[in-house]
């Protein structure tokens, strides 16, 4: 009884959450999880506790976490989800050959962010030295290509003027849309993954004269999948096998990759592009419906009609319509996508069209597209200056006068990928030995695959992570009753019952700030010591069913 | 024209509108009233049409495959499709056409309802989410109002996560959700105390606070009753019998969730991407698919569930007639197949016309209209209208297959 009261007469004085605490530790639990994809550890959150209380201290708090190296991994997947085809499995060495180049090359202090659409836009060659190569997809066509990249770069929903004229934004016609189509009509991609299919490629190449590329490209291909066979057996077996799980090829089954495999499968399948050597002075590309041959003698570019015929490399000329300075398209897809991924829903929804906006929104956007442009399209910084908006600080707006326009909706939920990170990546990866002697995949690569483990491991039969995660029944009833999530819970419970260094009021607030990124209120610390027994058996001691509340708690899951 | 006749004639043109609106296209938007489930079997990788619905058996396109009579005056089956040759009084079949013949892109623009592809960065709801939607909002069964079989989660993107798919693989379903009584024990327990710290929350308020308690109840009568309603062992053997074949227990654990009130289930069957050996393995699929259909059929008749339910059977594409070197059949996306099946709608119906060597269509459906009736039917309106929300357009546009029947 003593004790309970002067437990009460603390956390009155001590532990007595405040508006203004509620709302620092709800900014702290968003800027985690929105900057490095995960939330805080214990002392990461007291630490950013302190600081904010610190002369600029959010500033600073914002600076630290843009420093650090999982940032920058999470943009560069960004990146790739958004121009990327389709929504793509994080970790397979495709992606991370691509994200580990864009973090190199492309986020850097004066990085230009314009240089990476551009490169993605003409990216050719062999993956393995260029990894770009995978913003593009095997099967993809210069209808697909135009689509998506009108779409995700110039948020410009130029693919319904495939059939027609489009019927809502009637500058948008479809003598465009061919004509764009037109520039990626040179691009012949490739999947080698058999020794018969780098046959057939090198056949073509040199037949359609790519001499400039196509020769070269074969070459690589050849010194790539021949030559350094051994090398990438070494590499991969580090990354795969042994202590590794992934023995069944995993990962690369779902790229459609495989690591080895008996016969005349290449070791290390590659996507290929490249440009055959023709003029784009006449294009001509076939309409499956009608078989209607769609002829043009020049290509164009969309809304000013401008005739393009140059001897350049067509699709340069598209990257560089794309993203130059005349249109303002790019720099509006561009915010809204940042804006999106930031704070849960872009200025315009869906973020692939801003072409149409409504004025509100258009000032908005405008706004923000400004910043980027000021900030010479570095997109670090930009994101620095988003989260260091009031934009960002506060909880929802609105706007005004706008009887369509969406709520801005700021609570979350995580996304499975964000729990399977945040509880089971220390657990799992971090305590494990990894392997040593690695030369090219290094360590990254291991951590990743860990990492697309334990998301499996965490939420089965889940292809895509992203998508899973977000507040289905299904995630509630994984997490409430899986063998992964009941293991996660008993250890952590079994630490609280065990560890008599540590108070139950102690632990049980560790266990409130990992969860839930703020200290529990009075009552609840109250409501729960009562709850919790350490001087009867563990079964007996309510400390597994109170965790259970906890992390079934919908507090835990969203944000 | 007199005064007189002038109004006479005005009254029984208006008449003659209201009456048949199908002047305007308007009849083809028609809802079975009493649906109350839809299936959604999903052929991934583009079956080939000519070794299902649209044989042709005197044209050397057609290969090796037999062709067989129906039940239905002038339509012939494939061999491998005895069983729903005798149901076909009880389908309507499609001729479909479209343009894309790129798995990705074609299974997408199916999956989201014909609105446009990219459904996942626009944050569109799946077919099957949008007929849970139509079908379920009102209803509380306790389980998912949309359940998935065979393949990855379905969103449920702007309708609201409840409508998301709930993912389970029918062979091991009734082990994956076998929980010890010990277990649901400490959970009741468990739930108790979550329920005391719900109204403690300093954020307990918020909007997206109560949908997740929505969830979790559900989830906690998945985890309760579980192991019960997705374990297909819980049939009798006779029953398991006739779903014999290797997509039996989906078919059967669709029978079983029925049953129990979902709403909204999709199969996901894959393996229909024939480049060579088209006729051994498209053979050996249909039968597996017949035996399965027909199967279910015969149960919902005798469950009465028939009338109450919509299946729709479809690939993203065809196969090209030509036959390849490798006896198999390419890409094709000029003609391919549908079928509707319900006891709701008019048996019989034949829609669009193949060429006799299966490259030309004439009348053929497109995927918007099939999108459009099938939505339609299980009453899905035009728009999903919310208060404080800018409408989202549900409905492909368009209209729904002209001349559709229902009974």
């Amino acid at each position: 009884m003593i004790r309970k009261t002067i437990l009460i007469v603390y956390l009155f004085f001590c532990c007595f959450i405040s508006a203004d605490q509620a709302d620092d530790y709800q900014l702290i639990r968003r800027l985690y999880l929105d900057v490095i994809g995960r939330l805080p550890e214990v002392n990461e959150f007291v630490n950013a506790e302190k600081t904010l209380q610190e002369n600029n201290g959010y500033s600073k708090l914002v600076n630290k976490l843009l420093e650090t190296s999982e940032f920058k991994e999470n943009l560069s997947f960004q990146i790739l989800r958004h121009y990327g085809p389709g929504i793509t499995v994080q970790s397979t060495v495709g992606m991370i050959r691509a994200r580990q180049h864009i973090e190199k090359k492309y986020l850097g202090n004066d990085a230009d962010f314009r240089d990476l659409i551009a490169d993605i836009l003409t990216a050719k060659g062999i993956e393995a030295y260029n990894p770009l190569v995978r913003f593009y997809r095997q099967d993809d066509t210069p209808t697909s290509l135009t689509d998506r990249f009108t779409e995700r770069v110039l948020g410009m929903p130029l693919g319904c003027a495939q059939c027609h004229d489009h019927k809502f934004y009637p500058e948008l016609l479809q003598k465009d849309y061919w004509g764009l189509a037109g520039f990626f009509n040179s691009t012949n991609i490739r999947y080698l993954s058999t020794s018969k299919e780098l046959k057939e490629f090198r056949k073509e190449a040199q037949k359609a004269g790519a001499s400039s590329l196509g020769d070269k490209v074969y070459f690589n291909t050849w010194m790539y999948l021949e030559a350094s066979k051994q090398s990438i057996l070494a590499d991969r077996k580090m990354a795969y096998t042994g202590n590794v799980p992934y023995e069944s090829n995993y990962s690369m089954m779902k790229e459609g990759d495989y690591m080895e495999s008996p016969g005349s499968k290449l070791l290390d399948p590659q996507l290929v592009i490249y440009e055959p050597k023709i003029s784009n002075n006449k294009v001509k590309i076939q309409r499956p419906l009608d078989n209607y041959e769609y002829e043009t003698y020049k290509a164009s570019l969309p809304l000013k009609g401008k005739v393009v015929n140059g001897r350049d490399h067509p699709r340069n000329k598209a990257a560089l319509w794309m993203t130059g300075s005349n249109l303002k398209f790019f720099d509006r897809a561009t915010a809204n996508w940042v804006v999106n991924w930031l704070m849960g829903k872009g200025i315009k929804m869906p973020v692939t069209d801003v072409y149409f906006l409504e004025p509100e929104q258009e000032r908005e956007l405008e706004i923000y597209a400004g910043q980027l442009k000021k900030l010479n399209y570095n997109l670090p910084k930009f994101i620095k200056k988003i989260l260091l908006s009031d934009d960002y600080r506060v909880r929802n707006r609105t706007y005004k006068n706008d009887e369509s326009s969406q709520k801005l909706r700021r609570l979350r939920y995580l996304s499975g990928f964000q729990m399977a990170e945040s509880f089971f990546h220390d657990l799992d990866v971090n305590t494990e030995k990894q392997p040593e002697g690695n030369t090219r995949f290094s360590s990254r690569a291991w951590v990743e695959f860990k990492k697309i483990q334990l998301m499996e491991d965490t939420f089965p039969d889940s292809l895509e992570p992203q998508l899973y995660g977000d507040g289905t029944v299904m995630q509630s009833q994984l997490t409430a009753s899986s063998n992964r999530w009941l293991e996660y819970i008993t250890n952590l419970a079994k630490e609280g019952f065990s560890n008599t260094e540590k108070t139950p009021e102690r632990w049980l607030t560790e266990v409130y700030v990992r969860l839930f990124t703020r200290y529990p209120t009075v009552e609840e610390i109250i409501y729960l010591t009562g709850l919790v027994k350490r001087d009867s058996a563990f079964e007996d001691s309510n400390f597994k069913e109170v965790v259970w509340a906890l992390v079934n708690s919908p507090e835990m899951r969203v944000y | 024209m007199k005064r007189r006749n002038f109004i006479k004639n005005a009254a029984a043109l208006t008449a003659a509108l209201t009456l048949n609106s199908n002047v305007f296209g308007r009849r083809e938007r028609r809802q079975v009233g009493n649906l109350k489930h839809f299936l959604f079997v999903n052929l991934r990788g583009a079956p080939s049409h000519m070794e299902m619905f649209d044989p042709k058996p005197n044209h050397r396109n057609g290969g090796p495959t037999k062709a067989i009579e129906t039940k239905t005056e002038g339509l012939i089956f494939a061999e491998h499709f005895a069983r729903m040759a005798e149901r076909s009084d009880k389908m309507a079949i499609m001729r479909m056409t479209s343009t894309d013949n790129n798995h990705q892109t074609a299974q997408d623009f199916l999956d989201f309802g014909a609105v446009r592809a990219n459904g996942a960065v626009l944050n569109r709801p799946t077919m099957g989410a949008m007929a849970a939607h139509s079908l379920a909002k009102d209803k509380d069964t306790g389980l998912p109002c949309f359940v998935s079989m065979g393949g990855r989660q379905h969103v449920g993107g702007f309708l609201g996560n409840k409508y998301s798919s709930f993912t389970v693989n029918p062979a091991s379903a009734g082990a994956d959700f076998a929980v010890s009584e010990e277990l649901k024990e400490n959970i009741r327990k468990a739930d108790e105390i979550r329920e005391k710290l719900r109204k403690m929350s300093p954020v307990g308020e918020s909007e997206i606070y109560h949908e997740e308690t929505k969830n979790q109840k559900s989830a906690l009568y998945v985890i309760e009753n579980g192991e019960k309603i997705f374990d297909i062992n819980q049939e009798t053997a006779a029953t398991r019998e006739k779903f014999s074949g290797a997509n039996g227990q989906s078919f059967l654990l669709a029978k079983r969730l029925i049953q129990h009130g979902v709403s909204s289930m999709q199969i996901n069957i894959g393996g229909w991407d024939t480049h060579s050996d088209n006729f051994n393995r498209t053979g050996a699929k249909v039968v597996d698919l017949d035996i399965a259909l027909d199967a279910l059929i015969t149960e919902l008749i005798d469950m009465e569930k028939f009338d109450e339910t919509l299946i729709l059977v479809c690939g993203e594409f065809g196969r090209t007639p030509t036959i390849n070197r490798d006896e198999g059949r390419d890409h094709f996306s000029n003609v391919f197949n549908a079928a509707l099946i319900s006891g709701g709608i008019r048996g019989g119906q034949v829609f669009g016309e193949s060429s006799n060597d299966g490259y030309k269509i004439k009348n053929g459906v497109t995927r918007e209209e099939l999108c459009h009736t099938a939505l339609s039917l299980v009453g899905t309106p035009p728009r999903f209208e919310e208060k404080n929300k800018a409408p989202e357009r549900l409905l492909p546009t368009g209209f729904g297959i002209k001349g559709f029947d229902v009974n």
